[in-house]
């Protein structure tokens, strides 16, 4: 056994820690916590930029919600942006993930391959490339013919548009497939041995180990790629420009737009305000509906 | 039966990975392969291979147009990236560890806060920074990216380091304090050289995000001699002009191959930064 | 331990790289002024293609030789974007000293605040009698202050690829008309389905399409800057719009979902390109760049669509405009160097035969009178601007250009040529949305 030794512990209560944890005290306060006070202000208020902000009440609210065709429309756009690409994007990630553990030579390489398109994530580089590949005669629909299938309008109508866009997200599935992959190695494989003895076959043990075990990085995974999805803005911004005919054209955009645009910063703040509570509600909800079906080995106390 | 059954398998297997894998470069390739394609070859032209090799669009489109060549745009893009990813990871590691080694007041309080932090989405306070670093005077210039990193506005990575931090045992640390060691000097000799790894996976992401981020240079950036790759690209694009796609293909290829050598050089830091970081979410 | 430290060399040749490489631009830079004057720094920011860049870089170059006290840092980048940036760096402070404007933009800026200097205060240093009179009173006067300085004169024609025009059969030589137009069109897809008579997209139907065929109509620009209304009925806002669905219907025009992925860009649409196209509308401005587009093809210049029916018709609905407003930012520390490099940029002759029409025709007369003596003005654009000139159409930069009003005619003209509603019920949700906007104006 380990002998004892007599170690000077850390002081009980030392203020040193609040010494080391100043710099982000300092940068929260002025960085995030007052940006957020004021943005809920300015969303009550008439803030042009080059004047001051005059109170208007819940005007600019009012204002989204009933007189302003655009924000359904945009609230729609990011809505079904998010629908397609959290699952779509999560299930290639589970599926590649659960091809590659195996006993594969060369997975080093693979993986690599796997993971190269999420290393440019929102680069400029990429939207332009796939701006270029997508368009009428660009390189995809050049595929399409010499394979006899029809051309497709990638870039020429809204609802493909909008596809085009959310297939940029889900070709950048990297990320999340590296951490189910390693999830995925630390499942016990006695459980696999248990369940085999049962004659329990590979899609049973599927559902009925892998998922349960990894849930709680399917989890974390769904939750942030969410919240990603719902400020989505250079894809759009760089690809398609919004447009065409508002399909692409998200709640980031819009916010961007108003914002810096047409400097209407009051009415800007109450649609980021808008964001941050779908954000919130969505989380809520992911929240209430895996309790239960998220198995956590630990508490994760602290 | 069964071997040739799971030969079978395997070879399935491989094909379905290796037509997902063409998927996942062909688009990458192809930007390098544009890079000496004419206009008319990119349009409407089925071959993957361009007629020539010339690399006259490397370097004309390195040239741009006039005054500022792209050598400007990556020093500009390295000046902002570099600079905020070492303050980053290094203001992330010492908070984290004002977090993980002392008890105060309030930790408790101040720690639910930071984990709250990490679900606030951007957008929320994006204007009123906007017009806070206004007032300081900080548009156009690079100090919107340093302030945030030194004051460790990245809830994220100090989370990552915090739970590095949580698997390095205590007595390793504390037998140095008893040598009277500050808190300071403790951290620097004994967990500094441990942190290494996770400092250095955090610093790669925070790399990563910043040298593709676009929205912030969007709003920051307002003078040509400052603009970052980012925003070359996109002013490439919206140019008046006949857009000589090759060029901006070339340049795009050449914005993203930094990336590109990072990642191969450092792949196992990457995956593992994922692996952990995401595991003890 | 060895990868991190391969790792580290890889990022320090890859900093070392760049650094090596970007250097060569600012080594050159050898900053010995004239004796006796403290040197100056002038931000100087436009957008354009390349030869508008390289020219206006010359011009620099040779002002720097000749006032060596004087630097002069371009900056400069497309069109697209460049408002957003302006505006931005406006309201920040930190805009450039010598600034290349929209005159669509201008109402909306001064109406925001007070950033640009009024030139008459300036006479001292900058030589105005080579501009006329009128038009810098029509153009560039605000509250009786002149803010900007016309960069040249623009106005808008019908650029037809005569080649292709000649092999279809179009006869351009009479009046084109709008319901001529069509005509052209259908013939066109006659001849081959994948041509089509117009290359034009969304953003270019509003400012060439709709505005003028509204003006002449109503004889009056589409938003009523003092009543801050529209001049419009329904009626007529119906009209229009089902005019420009007419077009889609007839594919006299490309198809929108074609023509979004190159938007604000005529010149490099494929079918321009390859010359499917016959003819665009465009600002005398742009010419070159759609010319040079497709250097195989012979072209002409042709006035723009009018009504067939004269009698109905207001007036002309085109009106000469510079294409660009030179400002000089009233926040400047040096205005009075900024003023002397815009006489310089207008007056000097060598300068003229640089910027040639590269900003369209010039503003000035000595100007005129040598790029025409040295024969370096394309003849399209000097019949451009002259058919243009001819026009009696109201300017209408003010409400009718802001670009909040121009977002909601753009949706419009949108839902209407993606067949996603019918010109009566686009019109009517956009008056909704343009009186809300105008409300707060």
């Amino acid at each position: 056994m380990k002998k004892k030794t007599k170690v000077k512990k850390y002081r009980r209560i030392d203020y040193m820690g609040l010494v080391y944890i100043a710099p982000w005290l300092l940068g929260f306060l002025l960085l995030q916590l007052y940006p957020f006070l004021s943005s809920l202000f300015y969303s009550f208020t008439d803030y042009q930029f080059f004047n001051e902000p005059s109170f208007v009440g819940l005007k600019n609210y009012i204002k989204l919600f009933t007189t302003d065709p655009e924000f359904y429309n945009s609230l729609k756009v990011t809505i079904v942006y998010t629908l397609y690409t959290v699952p779509g994007k999560l299930m290639m990630a589970l599926f590649i993930a659960v091809l590659l553990n195996k006993n594969i030579k060369r997975i080093g390489l693979i993986r690599t391959i796997y993971y190269l398109p999420s290393l440019f994530g929102g680069s400029v580089a990429v939207a332009i490339l796939w701006k270029l590949l997508f368009m009428d005669d660009g390189a995809i629909n050049n595929i399409l013919l010499t394979l006899h299938l029809p051309k497709v309008q990638w870039l020429g109508n809204s609802s493909t548009a909008l596809m085009t866009i959310c297939l940029l997200e889900i070709w950048q599935f990297g990320s999340s497939m590296v951490m189910f992959l390693a999830a995925l190695k630390q499942v016990p494989a006695s459980l696999y041995e248990a369940a085999s003895l049962d004659g329990a076959g590979k899609v049973k043990s599927f559902f009925h180990i892998t998922l349960p075990q990894i849930s709680p990085i399917i989890f974390f995974n769904i939750i942030m790629q969410t919240i990603t999805a719902l400020q989505n803005f250079t894809s759009s911004f760089v690809v398609t420009g919004g447009g065409p005919n508002k399909g692409t054209y998200v709640l980031g955009m819009k916010l961007y737009t108003d914002a810096f645009t047409y400097f209407k910063m009051g009415y800007a703040s109450a649609t980021s305000w808008v964001i941050f509570g779908l954000i919130l509600v969505v989380t809520l909800l992911l929240f209430r509906f895996s309790s239960g079906k998220v198995y956590y080995e630990d508490g994760g106390d602290f | 039966m069964g071997k040739r059954k799971k030969r079978l398998n395997k070879i399935i297997l491989y094909i379905v990975i290796a037509a997902v894998g063409v998927v996942m470069v062909y688009p990458v390739i192809w930007m390098f392969l544009a890079a000496f394609k004419t206009n008319s070859e990119i349009f409407g032209s089925l071959k993957l291979l361009p007629g020539s090799w010339s690399p006259d669009a490397f370097i004309k489109g390195w040239q741009g147009t006039g005054k500022y060549t792209f050598g400007k745009y990556f020093i500009n893009t390295f000046l902002i990236v570099v600079p905020t990813t070492l303050f980053t990871v290094g203001s992330c590691a010492l908070v984290a560890y004002g977090f993980a080694r002392f008890k105060f007041p309030g930790k408790k309080f101040l720690f639910a806060v930071l984990i709250a932090t990490l679900m606030l989405p951007n957008t929320v306070i994006i204007i009123p920074r906007y017009t806070l670093f206004n007032k300081f005077g900080w548009l156009n210039t690079y100090l919107p990216f340093y302030v945030p990193a030194l004051l460790a506005c990245f809830p994220f990575f100090i989370y990552m380091l915090l739970q590095f931090m949580r698997g390095i045992p205590r007595e390793l640390d504390e037998s140095a304090y008893i040598d009277g060691c500050g808190t300071f000097r403790t951290f620097r000799s004994i967990l500094f050289p441990l942190l290494k790894p996770a400092m250095f996976s955090a610093g790669l992401f925070q790399f990563l995000w910043t040298y593709n981020d676009f929205f912030n240079s969007l709003i920051y950036i307002n003078s040509v001699d400052k603009y970052p790759l980012s925003l070359a690209l996109r002013t490439a694009i919206d140019s008046d002009a006949n857009v000589q796609w090759g060029q901006i293909m070339a340049m795009a290829f050449v914005s993203v191959l930094p990336l590109i050598i990072l990642f191969f050089v450092a792949q196992k830091y990457f995956v593992e930064g994922i692996a952990t970081s995401g595991l003890k979410g | 331990m060895k990868k991190k430290s391969v790792m580290a060399a890889s990022l320090a040749v890859m900093l070392a790289g760049s650094v090596f490489m970007g250097g060569a631009g600012s080594v050159a830079k050898a900053a010995d002024s004239a004796e006796d004057k403290e040197p100056v720094t002038l931000r100087f920011s436009w957008w354009g293609g390349d030869e508008r860049n390289e020219a206006t870089l010359q011009v620099i170059d040779n002002f720097e030789k000749e006032y060596p006290w004087i630097t002069i840092e371009p900056e400069f980048g497309g069109d697209q974007g460049y408002l957003e940036k302006l505006s931005t760096s406006l309201a920040g402070g930190q805009a450039a000293d010598i600034i290349q404007n929209g005159p669509g933009w201008m109402p909306s800026f001064m109406s925001k605040g007070d950033f640009f200097i009024d030139f008459n205060e300036y006479k001292d240093n900058i030589d105005l009698s080579g501009f006329s009179e009128e038009y810098l009173e029509n153009t560039c006067t605000y509250n009786d202050k002149l803010v900007g300085l016309p960069s040249g004169i623009g106005t808008t024609a019908l650029l037809v690829n005569k080649t292709l025009a000649d092999e279809i059969g179009l006869d351009f030589s009479g009046d084109v008309t709008w319901e001529g137009l069509t005509e052209m069109g259908k013939k066109v897809q006659e001849y081959n389905s994948d041509m089509y008579l117009l290359n034009i997209d969304t953003s270019f139907l509003v400012t060439n399409v709709f505005r003028p065929y509204i003006m002449q109509i109503t004889g009056t620009p589409f938003v009523n800057d003092e009543t801050k209304s529209l001049s419009c009925s329904e009626e007529e806002l119906t009209q229009v719009l089902s005019y420009i669905r007419s077009l889609y219907d007839d594919r006299v025009v490309q198809p929108a979902g074609e023509t979004a992925s190159f938007e604000g860009a005529p010149q490099t649409n494929p079918k321009w390109i390859n010359g499917e196209c016959v003819a665009v509308m465009t600002n005398a401005s742009q010419i070159n760049n759609l010319t040079s587009a497709n250097e195989d093809a012979e072209y002409m210049v042709v006035s723009m669509p009018e009504m067939q029916d004269k009698e109905a018709q207001k007036n002309e609905g085109y009106y000469a405009n510079p294409p660009q407003l030179m400002c000089v930012n009233k926040s400047s520390e040096h205005i009075e160097e900024a003023v002397m490099f815009l006489d310089y940029f207008f007056n000097n002759e060598e300068a003229a035969a640089i910027l040639k029409d590269l900003r369209s025709v010039p503003p000035t007369e000595s100007a005129r009178q040598i790029c025409e003596e040295k024969g370096l003005i394309s003849s399209l654009v000097t019949t451009a601007v002259n058919l243009g000139l001819e026009k009696n159409g109201i300017n209408e930069m003010g409400l009718t250009t802001d670009s909040e009003v121009e977002a909601v005619i753009k949706t419009m003209i949108e839902s209407v040529s993606f067949g996603e509603s019918t010109p009566e019920e686009a019109c009517e949700s956009g008056i909704d949305m343009l009186e809300n906007i105008l409300s707060e104006k």
